[in-house]
C-alpha cells in the first residue's frame, strides 16, 4: 500500500456515519504531493504565517511552538505520524499564526496547497471530506486538552511514555515541561518522582 | 427568541445571500421549546444521544468531563448562545460529557435529523457542521492555551477576561477544576487580588 492509498484509508475510517463517496475521498487525497522531506528545524508554519497549506505526516515529529506574553515557551501540541497539521489559529479565528510548527526530527510528510485546497472547498461536496478532516483536527487537539485537564503531570508524562514514546524522545526538556504545563523546575521534580517510582 | 436564534446562526455563515437566509429562517422555525431548567439539572448526562442543536436563552450552563472519578468543567455557555454535545450532535455517537444548569434558562432545541434536511434542501452543505466544529477546536486551544499558563494568576485573569461572570455563576471548586488549580492555590491568588 503507498502513502496515498494510506491516506484515502485512513479518511475512509474517519468519516465513518458520514459516509463521504470513495470517488470524492480519492480525489482530495490525489490533491496531495507525492512525499517530501523536510528537515530537522525546518518551520512549515511560521509565526505570523497565513497560510493554509494542508500536511499530512508520514513519519517524524513536530511541534508548535510559542510564547505566552511573559514570554515563556508554550508548547500547544505536538503532531506524528497519521497526524494533519494545518494552520489552526488563521483557520479558526483568521488570524496569522502565533505559533510556529516546527520540525523536531526529519519529517516526511505529504503537502496540499492552500490554493489547491480551497478550489477543492468551493466545490459541491467536499465541505463534507473537510468535516471528516476537521474531526481528526478536533480529535487531536481535544484529547491533549483533556489530558491537561484530568491527569496530573506525573501521570501525563508517564501516560506519554506508554502511548506517546516519540514524543517524548523528540522534544527537549523544556519543550516536554512546556507541553505538560509545567515549570522546567517542577518537571525535575516530576522526573525524579517517576524515577524513584519505579 | 426567534431573531436571537437567526442572529447566532447567521454569523456561522458569515455573509450569506437569499437563498442562504431562506436556509437559516427555515432552520429557525423548527427550534422547539425543550424544557425550563433550573439549577443544577442536566440538559444532557454522560453516554445519552442527543443529537441537538441547541439554543440557552437567558441562564448559564457548563459543560463537566469525567475522569477517573475527577468531574472538571470544560466550557461555559453564556446566556443567548448556540450549544451542542460534539460527540452526539456532530458525530451522532453518545455523548461525553454532561451539560449542567448554572443559573436556570429556557432551553430551544433542533434536532440533528432536521438541520440535515434543511441544510440539503436549501443547498447549504456542511457549512454549519464545519463552522461548528471549527469553533470546538478554537475553544480547546484557548483552553489548552489557559492551562499552560505557568502562574495561576494569569490563568485566573485570562479566563476572566473571557468570561467575566465566571466568579458569579460557577462554586470555587467549579472554577479550581476549569483552571486545573488546586482549590487553596485558587483561594490563595483570590485573596491576594482581594488584599491588592
Amino acid at each position: 500500500m503507498n502513502d496515498r492509498e494510506s491516506l484515502v484509508l485512513l479518511f475512509s475510517k474517519f468519516s465513518g456515519r458520514i459516509q463521504v463517496p470513495e470517488e470524492r475521498i480519492q480525489r482530495f487525497c490525489s490533491a496531495f504531493s507525492l512525499p517530501i522531506l523536510a528537515q530537522k528545524r525546518e518551520e512549515i508554519i511560521r509565526k505570523d504565517d497565513a497560510s493554509r497549506h494542508l500536511h499530512f505526516i508520514l513519519r517524524g515529529t513536530i511541534a508548535e511552538i510559542g510564547e505566552d506574553e511573559k514570554n515563556s515557551l508554550t508548547v500547544p501540541n505536538v503532531y506524528g505520524p497519521g497526524d494533519f497539521v494545518f494552520n489552526l489559529q488563521r483557520h479558526t479565528t483568521r488570524l496569522p499564526s502565533k505559533t510556529a510548527y516546527r520540525c523536531m526530527t526529519p519529517v516526511l510528510m505529504m503537502k496540499m496547497e492552500g490554493n489547491d485546497l480551497k478550489e477543492l472547498l468551493e466545490e459541491p461536496g467536499f465541505d463534507e471530506v473537510f468535516f471528516v478532516l476537521q474531526q481528526h483536527l478536533l480529535a487531536q487537539v481535544r484529547a491533549h486538552f483533556l489530558n491537561l485537564l484530568h491527569l496530573s503531570p506525573l501521570k501525563h508524562y508517564e501516560w506519554l511514555l506508554m502511548e506517546k514514546p516519540w514524543l517524548v524522545k523528540t522534544l527537549t526538556r523544556n519543550q516536554l515541561a512546556a507541553f505538560l504545563g509545567v515549570s522546567r523546575a517542577t518537571f525535575f521534580r516530576l522526573l525524579a518522582q517517576h524515577e524513584s517510582n519505579r | 427568541m426567534n431573531t436571537h436564534i437567526f442572529q447566532r446562526i447567521s454569523e456561522l455563515y458569515g455573509n450569506p445571500g437569499d437563498k442562504v437566509d431562506f436556509g437559516i429562517q427555515a432552520l429557525v422555525g423548527e427550534f422547539e421549546f425543550i424544557q425550563h431548567i433550573s439549577k443544577g439539572e442536566n440538559v444532557w448526562s454522560l453516554d445519552e444521544e442527543k443529537p441537538t442543536l441547541y439554543f440557552n436563552e437567558h441562564g448559564v450552563l457548563a459543560e463537566f468531563s469525567a475522569r477517573g472519578g475527577k468531574e472538571n468543567c470544560i466550557r461555559i455557555i453564556p446566556p443567548n448562545s448556540l450549544f451542542w454535545s460534539e460527540s452526539s450532535f456532530l458525530l451522532g455517537a453518545k455523548t461525553d460529557s454532561s451539560m449542567r444548569c448554572i443559573k436556570e434558562s429556557i432551553i430551544y432545541g433542533i434536532s440533528g435529523m432536521n438541520v440535515q434536511q434543511i441544510t440539503a434542501e436549501y443547498g447549504l452543505g456542511y457549512k454549519l457542521a464545519n463552522n461548528l466544529t471549527a469553533l470546538d477546536i478554537k475553544l480547546y486551544r484557548s483552553r489548552t492555551w489557559d492551562l499552560s499558563l505557568l502562574r495561576p494568576a494569569e490563568r485566573l485573569k485570562k479566563a476572566l477576561g473571557e468570561n467575566p461572570s465566571l466568579l458569579s455563576f460557577i462554586t470555587r471548586d467549579e472554577l479550581a477544576g476549569y483552571l486545573d488549580l488546586s482549590r487553596s492555590t485558587l483561594f490563595r491568588v483570590l485573596n491576594t487580588w482581594h488584599h491588592e
